[in-house]
């Protein structure tokens, strides 16, 4: 069940993209409104990822397209910041917590250009904000798994955009800065920021997202959470993971037929 | 002394040659140190020596095709075969399920099995020019003309100049590149950026070091930095600091035998730096460790030994004095430990030697009482906080009685609300 949005921040129409032609991602086709934190949730290997990475620009659909802020990636991208998985790096780079965090700022100030102090106060204001203000001058690589994924969170606030796509930025995150971070991402939700996360505890899921997008390769739903979160979809979602879908796509791959069939 | 003699004509330059040897190995280290660093925190140095052997079949071929020696000219034909294994990899890599580690070993010994037996063709023609060519595999730094220094100059001055540029650039690329390309930076453009600079600083680096060993130029002095700095700036400056001090040194020894390549030289020497960091860097060195291992156990020592001193006391409070064969009996320990731990303590003045044994003094006695203190909270905490049942908790104690600071005590002992008994009825010390 799909529910659309009025004026959507971002749009996903018909998307499939797929690994050496298997499908991650099958004829997703979605609408997000403006000012909502939306739960992205699905069972390991659901696709979640891809589909973010998709809206990033980051993976290549075989077919279908996204739109954010009514607009192709690429002509938006300073208005859009995205927190990776932490495993995606590797954390023993000679930076200090600070340095990170600082990327963030890298594309607003540009070639040649360096970062002002104001780029350093609000950094570290960012990092208050995910309680890690103690940890600044920290070389990254002595930090625990829960501190790097913050020091994640962190880079993407000091992007200042307005849409934020987050990869399971609770991975490894405990109980109270997990509470902690949902009411700054609530906060940040009032002030009319879009934020998407990818999301695996149920429980508090149903608690702090307003919208919900039930992946499964398929979209198995996208809506306010009241219509989405119920026992069917969930069970369509969780149930059963080698669905027929999946054994088509892993025999499509066998066959190397086309995903589409071209026109 | 002849090696001496050598020393002082080498740095009292009475030979100019040497000056251009030396700064040659300046541009050298500043060219390849400086690109080595990103290639080295990309994990991308076996790029690296793909490309130091591919650029061995360009100078052959410009040399045949132009009959010249000039630097500019040679450089013109490595650039264009370097860069033409990359390319090869990136497309074998893409459109194929070769592995990059697969394509690369690939590339690397077709270019470079092209370029022996083009070396060898032109020495069997035996062309006059040719004589150098050969200096182009393990490097001869004796070889370089001013006109090859100028052009060795002017290509690390672009390196620098472009590496300065786009600093913040090539630090995201090579930390995270994928949010590099989520937050728009032309990732395509940067990394072509990144290999051509890398071709460029193998293609001035192959005279002084040769292409068979211009990979670990690029890789051993970045390596050598990260030891010593979690900070990439100081590591760019530090690795260049390691490349020109490497090929100072292999310089000068090859120098004092002519018959000597420079490459290999130079690469143990940078090799031996890294060596020399991997034991002496201060926190990540061997030595360090060591060290703190070594300050660490010897600590132990003297706070078990004062604590013994202070059981016995508690046993004994009618005697003052007690001997090394007493506190072995309360206490197995190394007794050549033992006296060591009791030297350090009389140098500080915590003990005392007498005629018939050793005895505490106040501050002594007040740091053997600390620790049993701490014992025995730390016992408390655990039986009571953490219901681990009395008979288990002395070893844990043992071990926790050297680390807790005096803030964690007083925290430990308001939450336990100043017992002072231990789970097993003895007093704590207050
Ligand atoms: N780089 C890749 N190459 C090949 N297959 C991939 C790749 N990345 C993902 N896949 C496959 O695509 C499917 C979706 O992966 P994706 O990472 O999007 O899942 P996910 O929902 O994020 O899972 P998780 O909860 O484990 O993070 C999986 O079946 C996975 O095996
Ligand atoms: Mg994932």
């Amino acid at each position: 069940m799909t529910i659309r949005a009025e004026h959507p921040v971002i749009e996903a129409h018909d998307l499939t993209v797929s690994y050496q032609r298997k499908p991650a991602l099958w004829g997703v086709d979605f609408s997000l409104p403006a000012g909502v934190l939306t739960g992205i949730i699905g069972p390991n290997g659901a696709g979640k990822s891809t589909l973010i990475k998709a809206i990033m620009g980051l993976a290549h659909p075989d077919s279908g397209y996204v739109r954010i802020l009514g607009r192709p990636i690429d002509e938006v991208r300073e208005k859009v910041a995205y927190v990776p998985q932490r495993g995606s790096v590797d954390w023993d780079f000679p930076a200090s917590v600070l340095d990170v965090v600082l990327m963030g700022r890298y594309r607003k100030r540009g070639l040649l250009r360096k970062l002002h102090a104001a780029d350093k106060e609000l950094a570290f204001h960012c990092l208050e904000k995910v309680g890690m203000q103690d940890f600044i001058k920290r070389q990254i690589s002595q930090l625990s798994g829960g501190q790097q994924q913050r020091v994640f969170i962190a880079r993407a606030l000091a992007q200042q955009a307005e849409v934020y796509l987050m990869d399971e930025p609770f991975a490894g995150i405990d109980a109270t800065t997990e509470q902690t971070i949902f009411e700054l991402l609530g906060e940040m939700r009032k002030e009319g920021k879009s934020i998407v996360v990818v999301h695996h505890d149920l429980q508090s899921a149903y608690k702090y997202f307003d919208w919900i997008i039930l992946l499964n390769t398929q979209l198995i739903g996208s809506g306010p959470k009241s219509d989405i979160f119920i026992p069917e979809f969930l069970r369509k979602t969780y149930g059963g993971k080698l669905n027929m879908l999946t054994s088509v796509g892993e025999l499509m791959a066998e066959l190397e037929a086309p995903l589409r069939e071209k026109n | 002394m002849i090696l001496l003699s050598t020393i002082s004509d080498f740095f009292s330059f009475s030979d100019p040659n040497v000056l251009f040897v030396l700064a040659g190995m300046v541009f050298l280290g500043i060219s390849s140190s400086t690109i080595g660093t990103f290639a080295f925190l990309r994990k991308r140095s076996l790029t690296g020596d793909a490309i130091a052997h591919s650029v061995l079949p360009g100078i052959c071929l410009a040399f045949l095709l132009f009959d010249t020696r000039n630097l500019w000219v040679l450089l013109g034909g490595a650039f264009v075969t370097g860069w033409l294994s990359i390319f090869l990899v990136d497309i074998v890599t893409r459109k194929s399920r070769i592995k990059t580690d697969a394509a690369i070993g690939i590339a690397l010994s077709v270019f470079f099995g092209a370029g022996i037996v083009l070396l060898t063709y032109i020495q069997q023609t035996g062309n006059a020019g040719q004589s150098g060519l050969n200096n182009f595999l393990l490097g001869k730094a004796a070889a370089m003309s001013p006109d090859d220094i100028i052009t060795m100059m002017v290509v690390s001055g672009i390196i620098v100049l472009v590496v300065v540029l786009f600093f913040k650039e090539f630090t995201l690329l090579a930390f995270d590149p994928e949010y590099a390309r989520a937050s728009g930076m032309p990732i395509r453009f940067l990394e072509t950026l990144l290999t051509t600079l890398t071709v460029m600083a193998v293609a001035v680096g192959i005279q002084a070091v040769g292409v068979v060993l211009m990979a670990a130029m690029l890789i051993t002095p970045p390596a050598a930095a990260r030891f010593w700095t979690n900070n990439l700036k100081k590591m760019v400056l530090l690795s260049v600091a390691f490349g020109i001090l490497g090929g100072f040194m292999g310089a000068f020894i090859s120098y004092t035998d002519n018959r000597m390549p420079t490459g290999p030289w130079v690469v143990t020497m940078t090799s031996l730096l890294v060596l020399f960091s991997l034991i002496a860097a201060p926190g990540k060195g061997l030595a360090a460790s060591w060290l703190l291992r070594r300050r660490y156990g010897e600590k132990v020592g003297r706070e078990n030994t004062l604590k013994v001193l202070y059981h016995l006391k508690e046993q004994h409070p009618e005697r003052q004095t007690f001997t090394m064969e007493a506190m072995l009996q309360r206490r197995s320990m190394d007794p050549v430990k033992l006296a060591r731990a009791l030297r350090s303590l009389i140098k500080k003045g915590m003990v005392v030697r007498q005629d018939n044994g050793y005895q505490l003094n106040t501050s002594g006695e007040e740091e053997g009482k600390r620790i049993v203190r701490i014992h025995r909270l730390w016992e408390m905490y655990l039986t009571e906080k953490m219901n681990i049942a009395a008979d288990h908790v002395h070893d844990d104690a043992e071990a926790i009685e050297h680390i807790i600071t005096p803030e964690m005590e007083e925290k430990l002992a308001r939450l336990l609300d100043f017992p002072d008994k231990d789970p097993h009825n003895k007093t704590i010390p207050w």
